[in-house]
Order: structure tokens, then sequence, then C-alpha cells
């Protein structure tokens, strides 16, 4: 009987979110095909906003903007990330490294506001000209934690043995890099990279602090639009951009799991 | 000088004296097991022949040649790893295929011995399958076949049946036995499990606190155990504290059993008069009569207390004074005097002064 | 014992070709440069003077700390306060029973719930929050239809005001949340809950005295993302509060835009930093086993990221 009554009230709640998470989803995209300049009500079914939308030049400018930071940025802090994860993991017990994990862990739990405008107030001290250039820097440092702890979080589940059974069967420091080691954290280097992507895309305050004229991403357009532009057009466009991350994602997280399996295996004997 | 050689091994762990001077020789084509609780030492002398541990003294030799501080892969070792250690990204065959193609043997060649190592695994239609999809005993057979066909001059085996349940590890066991015989390989095992040290080994090193206590073939070893740790890791036993009365001959001497009285008892050891002994006799060396048994066995009187009925065999404990003696008997129509005692029942346990070992005593 | 030598000497000879320090290099190098350094540079440049053009001058001046003293900075201070121990409140009173809900269901299928809950962050955070402003819309169906049923009078308006910014920070952060308190669930015995019950506890007194003890640690890392976070936000009370809603991190991001004023940005980003270090610090305090703490609360966030 208690069971029964603590389920119950579980998923009552579980409902709840569930239609508490999705509603607004629902609605947006609902309203996105609604006729009417400015929402609220329905007038009719339309595509005349995504009509407008494509041929909009500055969301198509903001676009490329957008995938050119993200790209950049997932380059460097891929790198930087996974010799982080590299070194912090091959010298766990030294001081350094304790530090090195510190420095790493802080900027994850920094909200972005804090981490904007302490960009900006150093960008304008040396007085560097804001632009894209200031963008891509901010976007890797955020990025680089992330990296590296997913890039870590493989290291851990390693199994040393592995290495041991190489060298046991005769092969050397490179070739334990080439044939176990690499192929084995490589899906943990491309799930940190896809993660920085996905931050990077998704990434609106930091950019609105750094930012200059020229620099207009994605998400700082979608701002401004919902500041000023008409509703609609916001409407189409986050249907958009909803469906392209959401595809990225799905197909992400579809061959993480595949990738992942086999090693996931070994690290639960 | 014999093909394996282990010469005062040494190691620390800190403070740890985890093997402390460990010294034995193996035959070529020997299956020789390291057999002892865990802890003991057993695999840390294991990981120093392949390798992967660096002793503290001593040496290694392996057909002649000095190993001691060769890294693993040069040495002509192989190891079969507790948990396998298979390469979850390759095929079964890529992982048999491993070795061989390290160092640098043609790919037709490979492809060649990798059909043989799957044909003696029996495991022939495995070859394309991942690691994440065969069993467990599938992946040991795998690990062996591994370490194999590299022909190593000595395959160490680190616990391998460990991870498998117990049918299948009585099935593995088997397996294990054929391999070796069809292959030839010297073995060195390092088990905790004395039953599959008894089953495979030519001969075993029974290991306690980093040392070796004894080193004889499985039957050695368990009759005439040379500590009493060895007596009572090996098999069940009773102890008895005792002090020499007299030396009735060169093979016999008159033991003063505590509590029991005096007893005649084989004394391979040489104990003197005067000195103090431990006794251990196995309890499927006693057996329980009705009645008074006759003067050329030894016996002594007591209680029924306890029945344990085990199908093959059923185990009494018989209250003689201040002992609870551990008793086996067979359940056998040709033993004299067949008459099941029950609780209470008084009875007299007798042995022969043959089936005794002498043991230092401890005090 | 295991396997500590051979890796040992596996990665000293890497150590050989390149030292643990020049591996480091990169990523301690940028993260001094551009995270460390920065944070600090706002302590120094909050005592700085403001040149006319929006820039930083080269003097000091104490007038800026003084100027954000003003009540009426502290009473924004104080709203930010209280709003992120309410979303934080709200969020951990939602995120359990989800948590306990899908760590009880099938092995199976719980990464499937799981990702039912993390899906909504795989659209970007703007979009969510504009998503809200449709639905709060006075115009809106949500709103015609509770005051249809009479739940709210016709004068209530659901966007820009404090309610607003609660929900829909709860919404961002509901899924940062259900993460930890879940990992933590899905670990839990629940048979303990059965023998406390056998033993004479009640259905609540067992909930409260073993299950949340047990998820303590998922609690803490909960109560760490979402907590921190929503001290900071800014993005959200700019589009759904109004005037009224406005936080720390809107004065901030005014500061340093449309009134550029970067010293008085940089003194209310030192104030910002001085209260989202309490919490941590408080928490450091009550979880000795800190590291392990931020261990999995690194985890579930790294994860968070992840599946987004």
């Amino acid at each position: 009987m208690t069971k029964v009554n603590s389920r119950f009230t579980s998923l009552f709640v579980t409902i709840f979110v569930i239609i508490f998470m999705y509603l607004p989803i629902v609605m947006l995209v609902t309203m996105s095909f609604n006729a009417s300049r400015y929402g609220g009500k329905w007038t009719g079914f339309s595509l005349k906003w995504y009509e407008t939308l494509f041929r909009d030049h500055s969301v198509i400018n903001a676009t490329m903007n957008t995938l050119f930071v993200a790209l950049m940025a997932t380059i460097f802090s891929t790198i930087i990330g996974t010799l982080a994860a590299w070194v912090l993991n091959a010298y766990k017990n030294s001081n350094v490294q304790r530090l090195h994990y510190g420095l790493i862990y802080a900027p994850l739990v920094v909200p972005d506001v804090l981490m904007g405008i302490s960009l900006l107030l150093m960008f304008v001290s040396l007085k560097v000209d804001l632009g894209l250039t200031t963008v891509i820097l901010a976007h890797i440092t955020f990025c680089v934690s992330y990296v590296a702890f997913t890039v870590l979080a493989r290291l851990q589940d390693f199994d040393f043995a592995l290495i041991q059974a190489a060298q046991d069967l005769g092969a050397g420091s490179f070739r334990i890099f080439i044939k176990i080691i690499l192929p084995l954290l490589l899906p943990g280097i491309i799930a940190g990279a896809m993660m920085a992507f996905t931050l990077s895309m998704d990434d609106f305050v930091v950019t609105f602090f750094v930012g200059g004229p020229g620099s207009t991403t994605l998400p700082v357009k979608v701002y401004s639009m919902m500041k000023h532009g008409p509703p609609a057009i916001i409407n189409a466009l986050s249907v958009v951009f909803m469906a392209v991350t959401f595809t990225v994602a799905i197909i992400g997280n579809v061959l993480l799991r595949k990738k992942s399996s086999p090693s996931r295996a070994v690290a639960q004997h | 000088m014999d093909f394996f050689e282990l010469g005062n091994l040494q190691k620390y762990f800190g403070e740890n004296h985890v093997v402390d001077d460990a010294s034995f020789c193996v035959k070529r084509g020997e299956v020789f097991s390291l057999l002892g609780p865990s802890g003991c030492g057993k695999t840390t002398i294991l990981r120093m022949i392949g390798g992967f541990e660096e002793p503290d003294g001593g040496k290694i030799f392996l057909d002649n040649e000095e190993i001691t501080n060769l890294p693993p892969n040069k040495r002509k070792i192989n190891t079969v790893f507790q948990n396998y250690a298979l390469f979850p990204h390759m095929s079964v065959r890529d992982n048999i295929a491993f070795g061989p193609r390290t160092s640098g043997i043609k790919e037709a060649e490979v492809e060649k011995m990798v059909d043989e190592m799957l044909e003696i695994i029996r495991l022939k239609d495995l070859g394309d399958r991942m690691p994440a999809n065969i069993s467990g005993g599938q992946k040991q057979r795998i690990a062996i076949a591994r370490a194999l066909i590299n022909k190593p001059k000595l395959l160490l085996l680190d616990e391998p049946l460990a991870a498998l349940d117990l049918k299948l590890r009585q099935y593995m066991l088997l397996e294990l036995d054929r391999i070796h015989d069809e292959v030839g390989t010297t073995f060195i095992y390092v088990t905790h499990d004395q039953g599959e040290a008894m089953s495979l080994s030519d001969r075993i090193a029974v290991m306690n606190n980093g040392k070796i206590e004894q080193i004889g073939t499985p039957a050695e070893i368990y009759e005439n155990p040379k500590t009493r740790f060895v007596a009572s890791f090996i098999g069940d036993t009773n102890f008895f504290e005792g002090t020499v009365t007299e030396n009735i001959d060169r093979e016999y001497t008159k033991i003063d059993m505590v509590g029991l009285g005096e007893y005649p008892a084989y004394n391979d050891k040489k104990f003197e008069k005067g000195d103090r002994v431990t006794v251990s006799i196995r309890p499927e060396k006693f057996s329980i009569f009705m009645k008074e048994p006759g003067d050329n066995l030894n016996n002594c009187e007591g209680v029924v207390e306890d029945i344990v009925y085990q199908g093959a065999q059923t185990r009494y404990w018989v209250r003689v004074k201040d002992y609870r003696i551990n008793v086996v008997m067979q359940h056998n129509r040709c033993s004299l005097d067949f008459k099941q005692p029950t609780w209470g029942d008084k009875v007299w346990v007798a042995w022969h002064r043959d089936d005794v070992t002498l043991l230092e005593s401890p005090h | 014992m295991d396997s500590r030598s051979v890796i040992g000497r596996f990665f000293s000879k890497i150590k050989h070709g390149v030292p643990e320090w020049a591996l480091s290099a990169p990523s301690v190098v940028w993260l001094l440069l551009f995270f460390l350094i920065p944070s600090l540079l706002v302590f120094a440049i909050a005592f700085r003077t403001a040149d006319p053009s929006g820039g930083i001058d080269d003097g000091w001046t104490l007038e800026t700390i003084k100027n954000v003293l003003r009540p009426e900075y502290v009473w924004v201070l104080w709203r930010t306060v209280w709003v992120s121990v309410a979303v934080t409140v709200i969020c951990l009173l939602l995120s359990i029973p989800v948590g306990y809900w899908i760590s009880r269901q099938n092995p199976k299928y719980r990464y499937w719930y799981l990702l039912i809950f993390i899906m909504p962050l795989w659209t970007n955070f703007l979009i969510r929050i504009f998503a809200w402003r449709i639905l709060l819309n006075p115009e809106g169906f949500l709103r015609r239809a509770l005051i249809a049923m009479g739940i709210i009078p016709s004068d209530v308006f659901l966007l820009n005001n404090i309610g607003a910014v609660i929900i829909v920070t709860v919404y961002t952060c509901l899924p940062f949340a259900i993460l930890p308190i879940y990992a933590a669930a899905e670990k839990f015995n629940y048979s303990l809950l059965e023998a406390a019950q056998d033993l004479g506890a009640s259905r609540f007194k067992a909930f409260y005295s073993i299950f949340l003890p047990g998820i303590r640690r998922g609690i803490i890392t909960a109560i760490l993302v979402v907590l921190i976070p929503s001290m900071g936000s800014y993005a959200i009370p700019d589009l759904v509060g109004g005037v009224n809603g406005e936080m720390l991190g809107n004065k901030i991001a005014i500061r340093a835009s449309a009134y550029r004023n970067l010293p008085e940005a940089a003194a209310l980003a030192a104030m910002l930093s001085i209260i989202i270090t309490i919490p941590i610090i408080v928490l450091w305090l009550r979880q000795r086993r800190v590291a392990k703490t931020t261990g999995s609360a690194l985890k579930s966030h790294v994860e968070g990221g992840l599946v987004k």
C-alpha cells in the first residue's frame, strides 16, 4: 500500500513536470505556423514567416558567424581540453594538478554574466577591439573545461590492464598509443568536441558582453529580434533553430551511445 | 640449471614485505602453481615474472637468460590476465592477431596462425565477434589464445578462472589441461583455489604472508605438509599438541598427545625426545568404531556430538575430552562394523600411526 | 598495487619526451589569461574611474563602491538572493519526486525516461525563454483559459513580473537538478526504505530520514548547479521580468552596455562574485567530502552538457 502511494505521488509530479517542460515548446511550434503578426490569437495556418525568415540576410549572416565561432572554439578547446585531461589523469597525485583541476573546474561554476563582464573588462583595459576574435577567445575559455571533464571521465573509465596486455604482447609505447589508447579515447574526445560545439552555438550571455558590431551570432540576433522585431518571425526562426539543434543532438546521442558501448562493457567488469 | 628459475626474490610495498625471499625452479613443460590466500604475494611474484613489477632483490632466469630487468615486451613470456583484458574495440581475430602483428609477421602468416589458435581453443566460428558479445568462458579461451599464439616460453595465468561460475570453472579446468597437453608450453598458474591447483598442477608452491611455505606435487603437499599453515590451508585437518616421549626406532616415535595419552606416530622429520610437536591427522584418516578396535590401531573413546550428512560422505564431530575430532566416513558396506553412529553414541575413534603428520609446534 | 607501476612506467616514457609542465601549459596558461586574471581584474577595476567615452580611466576612486551600496542596488541584491533561493527550493521539490520516479523504472528504459527531461535542453536557451513569452502572452491561450476558468482575475498579467522570472528560471534549471538527483537515487538501495518501515518507521519518516540522506550528495550537487547560475541570471529577468523583475545580472549588463559605466559594472560583478562564494563555502563546510561532491557535481554538470 505504501509503495503504491509514494509511486502515485512521484508519478503525479513527474507528469506535471513533463507537461511543464513541453507545453511552451509545443505552443512555440504551433504559433510559428500562425498567420497573425503578433501571435496570441490563431488566425490561420501560414508559412509566410518562414519565407520572410529565409529572405533575411542578417539572419543568414548571423548563422554563418555562429557556425564559424563554434567551429573555431571546438577545434581549439578540444586540443587544449584533451591535453588537460591527459595530464590531470597521468599526474593524479601532483599538487600542480590539484590546482590545475581547480582552475578547470571553476569556469563551470561561475555564472555566464561574470565570465562575460570580466572578459569584457579585460579586453577593454587592453584596448582590444571587440569582434569575432574576442568572441572566439571567450568561447574557447568556457568550452575547455567541458571538453577536459568529458575526456577525463573517459580516461577514468579506461581499463589500464589493456595497456599491460598490449605490452605483454610485445607492443611498444607508440603502438600502444595508436592501437589501444587513441581508438578507445576517441569517442570521449568526439563527445567533448560535440559538447563544445553545441555550447558555443547556444551561448548568448558571454557573446553579448564580448561581441562587437561585426560579430552578431544567431543567439544575439534572436535576442535583438525578441526585443525589437516582429514576434512571428522569431517563432519561425526558433523552430528552424530548434529543428537543427535537435537533429544534431539526436544524431550525436545515438552515435555516442553506439561508440561507447564496448568500452563501457569492459569498464563494468 | 632448470628451465625457469626464481632466486631469492624480494618485494616491498612501502613498509610491507609482500614477497619475502621467494625461490623456486620450474621444469620445461611443467604446470607450476602458486597457491595461497589472497594477499599472500602470489600475484606480485607473477607480475614480477611478467615484468609488470620490479623486484627489490633477487633474480629471474628463463632458459639460461637473466630476465630480471627486461620490460614486459622484451620477455618471451605472455600473460592471461584475471579479467581477460581483451581489447574491446577489436574483434576476436584482431585480439588474437595483436601479438604476431606487433612483431611484424606477414599478414597471410598471421591469418594462418590465428586460424590454428581458434582451432585449438575450439572457437572457430567466433572470430568476427566483438569481445562484448561473447561469454565469459569464451573470453577466457580467447585470452589464452592471444597469449599462446606468440609461442611464449612461459605462460602466466593470473587466477584465470576466478571470474567464472562453478560449472564453467570445472569445464575450463579440463580445457586448460587439454590445451596444455596440446601445446606443451610451461605454465605458471596463480590461484587461491586449492581444487584448481591440485587438479591442474604438476607441482605447487604454497604461499603465506609473502613466504613460500612448501613446494611439492599435489600428493606430497596434501599427504605430507611441512608446516601447520600448509596442513590447514590444503584440505581439513585436526590438530593436537604433544611432546615426543620416546623414539621407538628410526621411523616411529611415541608422542604424548595432551589430554589423550601416548600414541606411536610416524616421524619423518626426525623430532627428538622432549621436542614439542603439533600432530595433524586428516578427518578421512580416522575411522569410527562402535566397539573398541584391535591393538594395532591407535584409538580413543568419545561421544558423537554432531553429524552432517554430505551425500558421498558423512562428517562427524566426536567429543574426546577437550577435543572435538572431525571425522569423515564414506558410506560403504565393505567397511567392517558398519552401523551408523548417531547423536550421543559412545564410539571409538581410531587411526593408523602412519597417517599422522608431525609438525613443528608453534609454542 | 595492481596497475600503477606499469602505468607509471608507461607514462614515464612519455614524461621523458614531454614534461608535466609542458603538457599542463596550454590549459593552465589559457585559463590564467582568460579566466583567472579577468576574474580578479573585476575587483581592481571597481576602484577605477570611468572615462566619459565608456572606457576605463587611469584614476582611482571609492565613489563607485559607495554608489553600488545604495539602497536601490541593495534591494536588487536582496531580490536576486530570494528569487534564486525560491528557484532552488522549487527545483528540489520537483526534481526529487522525478528522480525517484525514474530510478524506480525498469533499468532498460530509464535512459529514455531521463532523456524526456533532458531533451528541452536541446533547444536554444533564448528560444526556451521566448517560448514562455508566447505561453504567458497577455493574448495567449493560457491567460485566457485561466481567466475563463476563474483561476485568476482578469486584471492579472502573467508576463513581466517576478513570478514569470521564477517560473522560467525553474524551467531552465530543472534538468540540471534532475540529473544529479536521479544519479544518486539510482544508486540508492531501496530495500533500506522497506527495512525502515519494517522497523516501525512511517512512510514519511522513512522517506525523510532514510531516502533524503541517502541521496544527499545528489541534492547538494543539485543545489550548486541551480542556485549559483540563477544568482547570475541575466537573460531571463531581462526578457520576462519587466521593470520589477530585474536582478543583479541585469544591472551588470545595463552598466556594461546601455549606460556604459564599466567600473560600476565591475563593482556590481565583484558584489555578485562575493555573493556566489557564500553558498559554495557553506556547502564546503557542511560536507567535508567536498572533493567528492564537486567531483560528482562536475560529472552531472558535464553529463548535462553532454546530452545538450
